[in-house]
């Protein structure tokens, strides 16, 4: 550097004043920005609190209120209309409503889309979608879909296909949320790939989706998008729908891994075992990952037939990984084959389910047989391994405990380990149980596990009251009547479900209807239950998507002996029964002989008519009413019919032990017509023919059914 | 004659600085513009997603955390904790016991309740061997899997790992690491939102926790660190990450994945056999040789990088422990060129061979002992009174000036985008440490490369050394 | 009758008062806490007839807000936790310091109107 030959020292200089002016720059832009965001941050948050009581006003006014409120209320209406005007205001007001959006649920989350479009908000998102810049398209598509101005749907639907990819997901995932079928207009139009993630937030808008009733997916298996493709077979599993089983197996020879490896957890799923040979056929071209899968089902769904092929891999493989896969499918097919050095805990789950079988556990099987059944054959790989691997097993038990036990009643188990007396007791209670209560074993025979509050919420009482003789028993009850507090509530579930005098069952069911309204549910398991029930009865507005197994007459009916005793039972839903029977008749109108068809439509035609006549029906009256729009019904809210109403219904959906009504579960009245017994309440309100509720367990059978 | 001679070798040389200098300046600039632009396009992009629900979706893929633990007793079983309450599904922390000499397995087996399972392990499997594979007896606690190994260093601990792993992702981060408990959704997103090019490795931001209010594994408050040689730190950092790193990825021809925050598709680097256990850069390593193999297969892939501040770690406070992790980055950075140096130039590799390969070939390895050599020259010119002090004065002000302004522009994104460090005194302290950096921690950063290089070049035998699980490769 | 103290802790102010104009309109007297700090020292004065909080607020958790309740100051009054990351480990645990009810964000303003009034009702009788 003793002297500068090409470039002068005074361009450096001037190069040193431009960095000089540029740190400069920067160094005022930081507090700029500081000062900006902080400022911006502020003036949000103090318009945030001026306008939070006013949409408040809005969102909870009702017609019901005093006089005063009224007037503020409509003061406020004028107020905000010539705010409107103003671009800020909107700007504030419609990013605090978005916000809002996310935090509420139920009926004011209807009434703040309601509120949305009545301050014409929606128009600027729709201006959004003019702009040229695709954050902003994107932005006003976000605010559309999720406000859910269903109208929007036609505009944002044209941006499916647009080149900027953050604009097309979000329409993509905008015509889902807006419409029903929009995922129908989305695969059958999208001509983009799909990338997983997207296909992860559409099946979660899929699933916000009330009451959905998906598509037969197997349509778009032929689609030339491969995405489409893929994710038609995900949503197929997704949605257990297997009747598509050429297509599938078909598609285990895409040239797609993912695809493949798509097709081949459905094979596995839905047992599709006409698929063994060309699960086989492509197993030698496929890469690692995917001869995993592929193995895997293959032991799954495979047959000792299978078994050279799986032995030939498992010799000639090369990777060691796969080769061990081979063995562990050798194994799930025929256990003999067990190896002594193979792997036994590398799978958790698969001892988990296995170990019901095992001996080591004191089973309640006989009580419940059905809960068994999904026990495939892997049963007997178990001694082996028991022998094998003490410590581990005595692991997988306590987890196998904790996991599962709210499907098994666990008294019997306990009393085991307390004395062989109240062992024996225990299994006569439970066929006694069984016996008696017929609900229940129907449910069993529809293959369903009953998973019911009174097992989660088991307390030690509750065993000990197993043990109790029936004097000790009626004394604890009493003692309950008079000091019980909410606390007691389990244990008077438990009562119901177990006990087998029925006179102690209907003390115990009276003290619980007592004690209900005060302790509507003292455990989130049973509150959550709650609402779903309450879900259900909102959501009847559809009587398409009720099943006939949603009728309380199908069990019967399915278990009724002879043709007479059907017709009665057909007979019978005429008197009681409202839109879920509908569902079932169509069912047997459809299905049946003749003569069983036409009770079915004579029924069909009685329901319909008191379905529209007769509106004083206490327990019809939420689903009548909700048959209506829903559209409609916002509208009598915001009107001014009052804003609770919503959410009054859903009260009353809420509690079926509210103490107004005096209706009973079946079960009782089973008893009561076995007994003899006349209940007051039921005399009372004989005229309106319904005289029952359903159990909670029923609907928690609903519930999984749904 | 000789005078003349000397005089045109001196001119030669001159150009060439400059040359460099400029070409630096350049480089920079576009690198700066280039960041800007990415970051604005990220954040545009994330306005309108909303990952949260995303936790327990049936179409959420498994990932595995992989983190090996070498004498971490002290610190381990909070770690652990933490690492096993990220908001995700369907995922599994697996902590590798390199075979610590001290209580770290004992510690974790009583306080997680931990049985050994067996496990099939493959013969051949090339990793140091394995002791025993461990799981939890609590079922809160199953997601945890500890592997229990000889000792074999952090690359053949994560080997072990992802050959053990089942799932689709893996992780590997350093035990001591704070994750965002959104981390893992991130993550997840980043490998998911391509249609047309498979993700193969997903990197993110490095943020330092020094001085951090910590509690219950959790960032309660952000603050800037106290300690002198971690505020300079975090300025090296907010530049790498928030301008380089953030360029870089724009012209998909990211480099580098932090081994401290890394995530892989398992088949790929499964197939790629793993990190490199006879490179102290194998973190750099592994990303050229996966790029290399997904070339190869003429399959469209990219890496993608996560500017979110997701990870957070602690960094050496001690000047020792700083030189010699420097040291070995700069070995790192040595054995990987020269092992890929069929790269230089390369058509064949496209922007990784035109690119970013003779980027951190000249400016990586490079300009530090450039750096060096030219502040010898300088002080022999000095000496022999060849200076020409009014042209030294000027370029060292312009490139001073430079390096200022580069800072202040990290410095303002930071404020811009993340805005971590709230009250003003703290914005001041790291532009003051802008101004005083290019003469104070830069030079110690010179010097550890030059070590570094040193020792690599004249075969100086050194391994991690003993200070390694300190350091650990933090950052870069 | 004097109207029933509710304590309302919630960090976004926009839910908050939200909520507030509810439970206002159904007769409660609603104090509102934008922090667990505030709330820590509201409840070290006086103690309201029931206290709704979010899980996830600044300085002091709603869980942190449960366990000083019962196991410092001993007191037995309903507490009802909002959480938008309904996270299984952070329920138990907040059911096991005892917390008396729980709900997921997003919340429905009637739907804890009728909790806060069944809880208070319980709290009542014993």
């Amino acid at each position: 550097m003793i002297k500068s030959p090409k470039i002068h020292t005074d361009l450096l200089w001037d190069l040193t004043v431009l960095f000089l002016g540029l740190a400069a720059l920067y160094f005022v832009s930081i507090f700029f920005f500081r000062n900006r965001a902080s400022r911006l941050f502020r003036r949000r948050g103090t318009k945030r609190t001026e306008l939070a009581p006013i949409i408040s006003n809005f969102l909870f006014h009702s017609s019901e209120d005093p006089k005063e409120a009224q007037k503020e209320y409509v003061e406020l209406k004028i107020g905000i209309r010539e705010y409107l005007a103003d671009n800020y205001f909107r700007k504030i007001l419609a990013d605090i409503l978005f916000d809002l959006q996310r935090d509420v649920a139920g009926g004011t989350r209807q009434r703040l889309f309601r509120l949305f479009v009545e301050l014409g908000l929606h128009h600027d998102s729709y201006k959004k979608l003019k702009s040229w810049r695709w954050n902003i398209v994107a932005q006003g598509i976000l605010e559309l879909a999720q406000m859910e101005v269903s109208h929007a749907f036609q505009s944002v639907a044209k941006f499916i296909n647009d080149k900027r990819g953050i604009v097309r997901k979000q329409a993509e995932l905008a015509i889902v949320h807006l419409k029903v079928d929009g995922i129908n207009y989305l695969l059958d139009n999208t001509k983009y790939g799909i990338s997983e993630w997207q296909q992860l937030k559409l099946i979660e808008a899929l699933e916000s989706i009330t009451d959905y009733n998906p598509p037969r997916f197997k349509t778009w298996l032929i689609s030339e998008n491969k995405d489409v493709v893929l994710f038609s077979l995900r949503l197929i599993k997704h949605y257990n729908q297997n009747d598509a089983a050429d297509s599938i197996i078909a598609l285990v020879k895409h040239k797609d891994n993912d695809i493949k490896i798509a097709a081949i957890h459905c094979i596995r799923d839905f047992h599709f075992t006409k698929a063994m040979d060309a699960l086989k056929l492509v197993f030698a071209q496929c890469s690692p990952i995917v001869k995993a899968s592929l193995l895997d089902t293959m032991g799954e769904i495979g047959s000792e037939a299978d078994l050279e092929f799986l032995k030939h891999v498992a010799r000639t493989e090369p990777n060691f990984s796969i080769a061990n896969r081979a063995n562990r499918a050798i194994n799930t097919i025929q256990p003999d084959a067990i190896l002594p050095t193979k792997d036994i805990l590398e799978d958790a789950d698969f001892v988990m389910e296995t170990i019901t079988e095992s001996p080591a556990i004191p089973s309640d099987g006989e009580g419940l047989p059905v809960e068994n059944v999904e026990v495939p054959e892997t049963g007997e790989v178990i001694p082996a391994v028991a022998e094998k691997v003490e410590t581990i097993e005595i692991e997988e038990i306590q987890i196998y405990d904790l996991v599962e036990v709210h499907t098994q009643p666990k008294e019997p188990e306990e009393e085991e380990e307390l004395s062989p007396v109240s062992e024996e007791k225990s299994h006569q209670l439970e066929i006694l149980e069984l016996e008696a209560d017929l609900e229940r074993s129907l449910n069993f025979s529809l293959g369903l596990v009953p998973v019911d509050a009174a097992e989660i919420d088991e307390t030690p009482e509750n065993t000990d009251y197993a043990e109790m003789s029936q004097e000790s028993r009626e004394q604890l009850l009493d003692e309950m009547t008079e000091n019980g507090g909410a606390s007691e509530t389990p244990l008077l579930e438990f009562m119901m479900e177990h006990e087998e005098d029925p006179e102690l069952r209907f003390k115990a069911f009276n003290r619980l209807r007592n004690t209900a309204p005060k302790s509507q549910g003292p455990e989130i398991a049973e509150v959550e239950a709650v609402e779903e029930v309450a879900e259900i009865a909102l959501d009847t507005d559809d009587i398409g998507t009720l099943s006939p197994e949603h009728s309380v007459f199908y069990s019967l009916f399915e278990h009724a002996s002879d043709l007479d005793s059907k017709k009665i039972l057909i007979k019978e839903t005429i008197a009681i029964g409202d839109e879920k029977e509908i569902a079932f008749l169509n069912h047997l109108a459809q299905n049946e002989g003749d003569s069983i068809k036409d009770e079915a439509l004579k029924a069909l035609k009685a329901i319909k008519e008191r379905r529209t006549n007769d509106k004083n029906v206490p327990s019809t009256i939420t689903s009548e009413e909700l048959l209506e729009d829903v559209d409609s019904i916002v509208d009598e809210i915001l009107e001014g019919s009052g804003p609770d109403r919503l959410d009054n219904h859903k009260r009353d959906a809420d509690d079926g032990t509210d103490p107004t009504d005096d209706r009973i579960p079946l079960e009782l009245c089973f008893i009561y017509d076995e007994l003899g017994i006349l209940y007051n309440g039921q005399r009372e309100k004989e005229d309106l023919g319904l005289n029952f509720e359903l159990s909670q367990e029923y609907m928690y059978n609903l519930k999984e059914q749904g | 004659m000789s005078g003349n001679l000397f005089e045109i070798v001196i001119e030669y040389l001159n150009t060439v600085f400059l040359l460099f200098s400029v070409v630096l300046f350049t480089l920079l600039s576009i690198m700066g513009y280039l960041s800007t632009r990415n970051s604005i396009h990220y954040r545009n992009k994330n306005k309108v997603g909303d990952i949260s629900k995303v936790m327990a979706s049936p179409l959420a893929p498994s990932i595995t955390i992989i983190a090996p633990a070498y004498n971490e007793g002290l610190t381990i079983i909070e770690n652990i904790r933490s690492l096993l309450s990220l908001q995700y599904v369907n995922y599994e922390v697996m902590v590798i016991n390199d075979g610590s000499i001290d209580d770290t397995m004992e510690k974790m087996i009583s306080a997680y309740n931990l049985v050994k399972v067996t496990q099939e392990i493959d013969p051949n499997w090339k990793s140091k061997p394995i002791r025993g594979v461990y799981r939890s007896r609590q079922a809160s606690f199953s997601k945890l899997i500890v592997i229990d190994k000889e000792n074999g260093g952090k690359s053949d601990a994560i080997n072990t790992g992802i050959y053990l792993s089942d799932s689709k992702f893996v992780g590997c981060i350093d035990v001591d690491c704070l994750l965002k408990p959104d981390a893992l959704l991130h993550v997840v997103k980043s490998f998911y939102q391509r249609s047309k090019k498979r993700v193969i490795a997903v990197g993110g931001v490095i943020r330092i926790a020094n001085s951090c209010g910590i509690s219950g594994g959790m960032l309660e408050e952000i603050r800037l660190p106290k300690n002198w040689l971690a505020k300079f730190q975090l300025l090296e950092y907010s530049r790498s990450f928030l301008l380089g790193r953030m360029a870089w990825s724009r012209l998909d021809s990211l480099l580098i994945i932090s081994g401290a925050f890394g995530f892989f598709d398992r088949e790929i680097a499964l197939a790629v056999g793993g990190y490199d256990t006879n490179t102290v850069g194998e973190d750099m390593e592994i990303i050229f040789r996966m790029r290399r193999y997904m070339h190869e297969l003429k399959e469209p892939y990219t890496i993608e990088y996560i500017p979110d501040p997701l990870c957070w770690t602690e960094v050496p406070e001690d000047l020792n422990i700083l030189v010699n992790q420097r040291d070995r980055w700069a070995r790192g950075n040595l054995e990987t060129l020269f092992k890929h140096k069929d790269m230089f130039f390369n058509s064949k590799f496209g922007r990784l061979g035109l690119i970013s390969y003779p980027y951190w070939f000249f400016y990586e390895w490079l300009a530090p002992l450039m750096e060096f050599f030219g502040f010898f020259t300088i002080i022999v010119f000095a000496f022999t009174g060849m200076l020409n002090w009014e042209f030294f004065l000027a370029i060292t002000m312009t490139i001073y000036m430079f390096s200022v302004m580069f800072s202040f522009y990290a410095i303002l994104w930071d404020v811009y985008t993340y805005n971590e460090y709230k009250k003003t005194k703290d914005i001041l302290t790291l532009m003051f440490c802008a101004l005083i950096e290019p003469i104070t921690f830069h030079p110690i950063i010179v010097w550890s490369a030059v070590r570094g290089n040193y020792k690599k070049l004249f075969r100086v035998k050194s391994g991690w050394g003993s200070q390694v699980r300190k350091g650990f490769a933090k950052a870069t | 009758m004097k109207p029933k103290e509710l304590l309302l802790a919630e960090d976004d102010p926009m839910l908050a008062s939200l909520l507030k104009f509810r439970l206002e309109k159904e007769g409660y007297a609603v104090a509102l806490m934008p922090d667990g700090k505030a709330v820590k020292e509201c409840i070290a004065t006086h103690l309201p007839d029931a206290i709704i909080s979010d899980v996830m607020m600044p300085y002091f958790s709603g869980i942190e807000l449960v366990d000083y309740l019962r196991n410092e100051l001993k007191s037995k009054i309903p507490i009802i936790l909002i959480s938008t990351a309904s996270n299984e480990e952070n329920v138990i645990n907040a059911f096991k310091m005892g917390a008396n009810d729980f709900l997921a964000k997003p919340v429905s303003p009637s739907e804890l109107l009728i909790r806060v009034n069944r809880e208070i009702e319980r709290h009542q009788i014993i």
